[in-house]
């Protein structure tokens, strides 16, 4: 086209108005545009790239646009057809709305959308409604839609959940970015006078005190709603009564009824008509509208939102709830390499992204600065309004004289974290945080700049930051930490250019004779580079390189990315790992290195006096005692060597086991048409020869 | 378009017939193609990219006049590195499943990169699809990594890849 034609002017001005929107047909101008334009060819710019023609979308396409699905219906519309009545609600009804909003939750931390599942509910949407007629229900949804914020925030703030969907379609939704103070206070009484109602039931008291903070309120509040599970539970006569309601909403036979966990292969027809009859169940309760939301969701394709059924719902929420408890359990540990154990222990659970989160919130260094803080003060000030209203004496640990006042410096600290005032931002970091202190003890490094020279201190930032980046590898998803761990394979090459630098530099050699250690450092650069005078800094990240390359080709098992045929060459290379493994850590066992960088002179003890009428020979001064902290880290090390020897040697056992098997014929190699086992091999450990790593030496096909 | 499907017509790998994508007519055919059998939404766009830049890595299997199967890939270099192949859309219709049709339209259009000098070929696949699975690594891909949530549907995807030997030309070419 020469020139910019107005469409106004192309399609003769006829305008339509509809929805509040105006709309302008342009049909005239295109059949205009089609004349210049050849057979096949599109009006594209030249960035245009797959990225763009996949985020496409032909509006009015039911599989492309989210919005050409379900009702078109206002909130207002369907409340005024009663689609949530709010007066003359029975028990059972607002019990089976209770169930279903915390099946909806369950739902929403396993990756559906929070607009398809809590606010699908118009009593969600519009909980002031419940106010007069309905105030345990009203509660209720203050409840869920205060653990909603806070979950979020802890997600958000976790920084482990990019690719799960739990921030997907948020915007528009009632919920703010920031928790809210969360109105325990006026939700749990209720919950436990409901609990208290059931006829002869007692109590059963999970124990989960407030702790203070998100992490406690999320698990304080879904303790609740696990707690009045547990009493329905124990009712046989409300369960069958809730029973038969969703029985007979759904049409079914109650011995037909609820969803399944059983799910066997190559029955995916079966699979998705119990999932089409689960989701349709999951809306069948009164106020829920499964497309209320749809204008929300903008011009995307959509997504199905896949409900739990109420069994594995519970069933999540109770392994939440012990993962979240196992998460608060870093704050009993000390030191490095207990924190390693903790955060592989935690991994290997496999935990929701809710609990991920909060277990890498804890660690993460950012979660005890300005947030903390003023996350601190305005609990400190909305326990101070509580017990203000209640008439009760204040149980914050701290003074409060002027609530407003912390309420304003918490809002300014939000805003800019310099909230100077209050005390609580002056508390150091504990000691799990992955920060100087604890990277130094785990290096048997001073803490203290500048005492091991400014190389030290350079390689003890770099190695504070790749920990940190391990850390949060290792609490994501198991496909994405996968990625991750190799990814971290750059950071380590980087980091073992630092540690030779400090190996090499005077004042770290210095600062090694004056703590003895057992180590002597080489003469020059050339024999620096000989393997056999390894220096102990680029020892210690020889060590974790291989423990983060096997524990990379260890999670291709687990995401099932091995066929049989590959399994022998995976496990050699695992069992070389481990080697490296071991060998480092007896290396460094045999430096015998102070940790803490206290000097071993320091703690020698004193010459023993001669025997009475002997001259006194000259004493010997005994060997100095290691003091507890260095002897807990020799002993570490003993225990890491002997666990990688055990495992390199199970490693090699498999090894032979699978070449015993395709000696046997059982395994037999792949035939393979454009390639050999050599590409296949290469491929498969690209990872580790893509970076220019050194140590641990990267194994070629010929090995 | 083609015949309307006969249900009880009896398909043989001999009867299959395969050719390059010779142009726009040849578009609605692989629209339709895809459109019944996928689950995920391709837009026109999509189509257009592919078929427009790479045409001849596209190739169509008829039995007889009735289109059967379709495979449309692109090759380009990767991140600046290698020259990466990419299998966007593979369909076999139902009734010829099973038979080496959709090994066949990959094979073909491998050696169609090859003679582009291709030096890797990756491609997504569900977690749950065994059958393009056991295609693709039947013709040596490995499952280079898995992609949580990576359809729509909430279903993972293999990331599986093919490392192709380098030619002569691309051994002795100077590295970057």
């Amino acid at each position: 086209m020469e020139d910019r034609i107005g469409v106004s002017k192309v399609v003769g001005g006829s305008h339509m108005q509809g929805g509040g929107a105006s709309y302008v047909p342009i049909t005239g101008l295109l059949e205009r545009v089609r004349q210049d334009l050849p057979l096949g060819e599109m009006v594209h710019t030249d960035t245009f790239s797959l990225f763009e023609a996949m985020s496409a979308v032909e509006l009015g396409n039911v599989k492309m646009d989210a919005a050409m699905s379900g009702s078109c219906k206002s909130v207002e519309e369907l409340i005024q057809e009663g689609a949530a009545p709010v007066e003359g609600l029975t028990p059972a009804q607002t019990l089976l709305i209770m169930e279903r909003l915390l099946v909806m939750e369950a739902s929403w931390h396993n990756g559906a959308a929070l607009a398809q599942t809590v606010f699908a509910s118009l009593y969600m949407l519009r909980p002031d409604r419940l106010r007069d007629n309905s105030p345990l229900l009203h509660a209720y949804c203050e409840g869920v839609k205060a653990t909603c914020i806070a979950v979020r925030w802890l997600v958000m703030h976790g920084a482990v959940a990019e690719e799960e969907d739990i921030n997907c379609w948020v915007q528009g939704l009632p919920i703010p970015d920031m928790p809210v103070p969360l109105p325990d206070a006026r939700c749990l009484p209720l919950l436990d006078q409901a609990t208290q109602s059931a006829k002869g039931l007692a109590l059963l008291g999970l124990g989960l005190k407030s702790e203070g903070g998100v992490v406690g309120a999320v698990a304080h509040l879904t303790s609740a709603q696990a707690r009045l599970q547990q009493v329905m539970g124990a009712s046989p006569g409300l369960q069958q009564q809730q029973r038969s309601i969703a029985d007979s909403q759904n049409g079914k036979d109650a011995s037909g009824a609820a969803s399944t966990q059983k799910e066997g292969q190559g029955c995916e027809a079966k699979q998705q008509q119990r999932q089409q009859q689960r989701q349709e169940s999951a809306f069948d309760a009164p106020g829920f509208v499964e497309n209320v939301n749809k204008y929300l969701l903008g011009p995307a394709p959509p997504r199905a939102a896949v409900v739990m059924s109420t069994e594995a719902a519970y069933a999540y929420l109770k392994s939440m709830l012990g993962h979240l408890q196992q998460a608060t359990d870093v704050m009993h540990v000390r030191g490095y390499r207990a924190l390693v154990q903790h955060i592989e222990r935690f991994a290997r659970l496999r935990a929701g992204v809710v609990a991920r989160s909060a277990a890498h919130y804890l660690i993460a260094g950012k979660a005890w600065g300005p947030a903390m803080a003023s996350a601190t003060a305005l609990r400190q000030a909305t326990e101070a309004e509580g017990a203000a209203a209640s008439g009760t004496p204040n149980n914050s640990s701290q003074p409060t004289p002027d609530n407003s006042k912390h309420r304003d410096q918490a809002a300014s600290g939000d805003k800019d974290g310099s909230s100077s005032a209050n005390p609580a931002q002056d508390v150091p970091p504990p000691p799990w945080v992955l920060d100087r202190p604890i990277m130094s003890e785990a290096c048997a490094l001073p803490e203290a700049p500048g005492a091991a020279g400014p190389e030290a201190d350079l390689f003890l930032d770099q190695i504070v930051i790749a920990s940190s980046n391990w850390a949060q590898s290792m609490l994501l998803n198991s496909c994405r930490q996968r990625r991750r761990l190799r990814r971290g394979l750059d950071d380590w090459a980087n980091i073992y250019q630092h540690a030779l630098n400090a190996d090499m530099s005077e004042e770290f050699v210095a600062f090694t004779k004056r703590a003895q250690w057992a180590w002597t450092p080489p003469k020059d650069e050339v024999e620096a580079m000989n393997e056999f005078y390894p220096g102990p800094l680029s020892t210690w990240v020889e060590c974790q390189t291989a423990a983060s390359e096997a524990l990379h080709l260890l999670l291709g098992f687990e995401l099932d990315l091995y066929q049989p045929s590959e399994y022998a060459m995976v496990y050699w290379y695992c069992s070389v790992l481990l080697g490296v493994q071991r060998i480092t850590s007896q290396v460094m066992h045999s430096y015998r290195c102070p940790a803490g960088g206290a000097s071993k002179a320091s703690m020698a003890l004193p010459a023993k006096p001669g025997k009475k009428g002997n001259k006194g020979r000259a004493a010997t001064p005994p060997s100095p005692l290691p003091d507890a902290s260095t002897a807990r880290r020799q002993a570490g090390l003993i225990m890491d060597a002997v666990r990688t020897e055990l495992l390199s040697s199970m490693c090699l056992g498999l090894v032979r086991l699978q070449l015993a098997l395709k000696v046997a014929g059982i395994v037999p190699d792949p035939i393979l048409t454009f390639n050999s086992q050599r590409e296949r091999f290469d491929q498969r450990f690209a990872a580790f020869h893509t970076p220019p790593l050194v140590r641990p030496e990267p194994m070629g096909y010929g090995e | 378009m083609g015949a309307p499907s006969d249900d009880r017509q009896q398909v043989n790998q001999a009867s299959i017939s395969y050719r390059q994508y010779s142009g726009e007519q040849d578009l609605p055919i692989v629209m339709h193609l895809v459109d019944n059998e996928l689950s995920e939404p391709y837009s026109i766009f999509t189509y257009r990219y592919f078929l427009h830049y790479w045409p001849k890595l596209c190739f169509l299997a008829f039995s007889g006049d009735k289109p059967v199967g379709v495979v449309i890939c692109k090759l380009d270099r990767h991140r600046e590195q290698a020259m990466r192949g990419y299998v966007a859309m593979l369909v076999v219709d139902k009734l010829c499943r099973g038979k080496g049709v959709g090994s066949e339209l990959v094979r073909k259009s491998i050696q169609a990169m090859i003679e582009g000098k291709c030096e890797e070929v990756a491609l997504e696949a569900e977690v749950t699809n065994q059958g393009a699975l056991k295609l693709y690594q039947g013709l040596g891909f490995i499952r280079d990594k898995r992609l949580h949530r990576y359809y729509l549907n909430g279903v993972d995807a293999y990331r599986l890849k093919l490392l192709l030997p380098l030619s002569e030309g691309q051994e002795s070419a100077p590295t970057a």
